[in-house]
């Protein structure tokens, strides 16, 4: 109902909560309709603008799942949570870890062909994100897992802590290119350190190794939360993207 | 008993009021150009038809048995 300007639902056995809920479902137009007489308040508002959010990341995740199934059904490739909880145990108890590469490697130079990531510092070293990165074309999936916690944390991991850690894999971020999808579950964690590694340049729109120049598609936004220089080290730059 | 509102193709508003209605199907075959709706006081559980009504700028479903939320989301999203 693109044109729908008033609606009046009061009197239904709806429950309190269902204002923001119809609301949320006009979109970009949630703001404009009038609901029982009253158009969305301050609160509302942002209620409204949550629950919007929290679809989008809902349908893109179901989307790029199916696509992971389709992908994984022809290469058998899928990545469990725990490649992500075990990258974390690495040795250099650093903010990199290891890093598969995303095509065969040739040499010592391709196994250690990743692009950085300087993480700006940020008063909230809890929150991180993981990137669920898909490669169709060369039929290859890696895995890397990014810790930005210190060591000593680390080695007093708890089979609680690593069901809270899959829980936290399951706020997978996407990003998407134009028909290459690349699956990856990798933390960034938002404090100083080190540079992470990442497997691609995402600035310059080419795969690493292989040199193929594809677009960027962000179903989250993430694209404009990253820089390169020339060098192709890429860079967050908003951690509020994440 | 929509198909009784075939004829009225210059039809914008309608009040349908208190009459007891429970199902909206294919509503929007016949009145597909309304642009005011009063469903008021009815026994309507699902708003199923009315997510067609593109025209559509003002409904009244208050005072019916609408339970699901969800069902509402026809209107916002044309689904369910």
């Amino acid at each position: 109902m693109p044109l729908l300007e008033k609606l009046d639902v009061a009197g239904n056995p709806l429950g309190r909560l269902y204002r923001t809920h119809v609301l949320a479902t006009f979109k970009d137009r949630s703001l404009e309709v009038t609901l029982d007489g009253a158009v969305a308040s301050q609160r509302e508002t942002k209620e409204i603008l949550d629950l919007q959010r929290t679809w989008k990341g809902q349908t893109a995740v179901q989307t790029a799942g199916d696509r992971e199934g389709d992908i994984d059904a022809d290469n058998d490739l899928s990545i469990s949570d725990n490649d992500a909880v075990q990258g974390e145990d690495d040795e250099n108890g650093s903010q990199v870890s290891n890093v598969t590469p995303m095509v065969p490697t040739s040499g010592p130079q391709d196994a250690k062909r990743v692009s950085q990531v300087s993480l700006a510092a940020s008063a909230n070293a809890k929150r991180s994100s993981q990137a669920s990165l898909i490669s169709s074309s060369t039929k290859r999936v890696s895995t890397a897992s990014l810790e930005g916690r210190p060591r000593q944390r680390r080695s007093s991991t708890t089979k609680s802590l690593k069901q809270k850690k899959r829980k936290a894999v399951q706020l997978t971020r996407v990003v998407r290119f134009d028909s290459v999808v690349f699956h990856r579950k990798f933390r960034v964690p938002f404090q100083p350190g080190p540079p992470v590694f990442l497997p691609h340049d995402p600035t310059s729109h080419s795969i690493a190794d292989t040199g193929v120049q594809i677009p960027i598609i962000d179903i989250f936004g993430i694209r404009d939360a990253y820089s390169a220089d020339s060098t192709g080290t890429a860079r967050v730059n908003n951690k509020n993207k994440f | 008993m929509f198909n009784n509102f075939k004829v009225l193709t210059s039809l914008t508003k309608l009040d349908l009021s208190h009459n007891k209605l429970s199902k909206l199907d294919d509503v929007n075959k016949v009145i597909a150009q309304i642009k005011s709706l009063n469903l008021k006081g009815n026994a309507i559980e699902s708003v199923k038809g009315l997510e067609k009504l593109v025209s559509l700028e003002v409904l009244d479903l208050s005072d019916n048995q609408i339970a699901e939320v969800n069902e509402l989301n026809r209107l916002g999203t044309g689904q369910a």
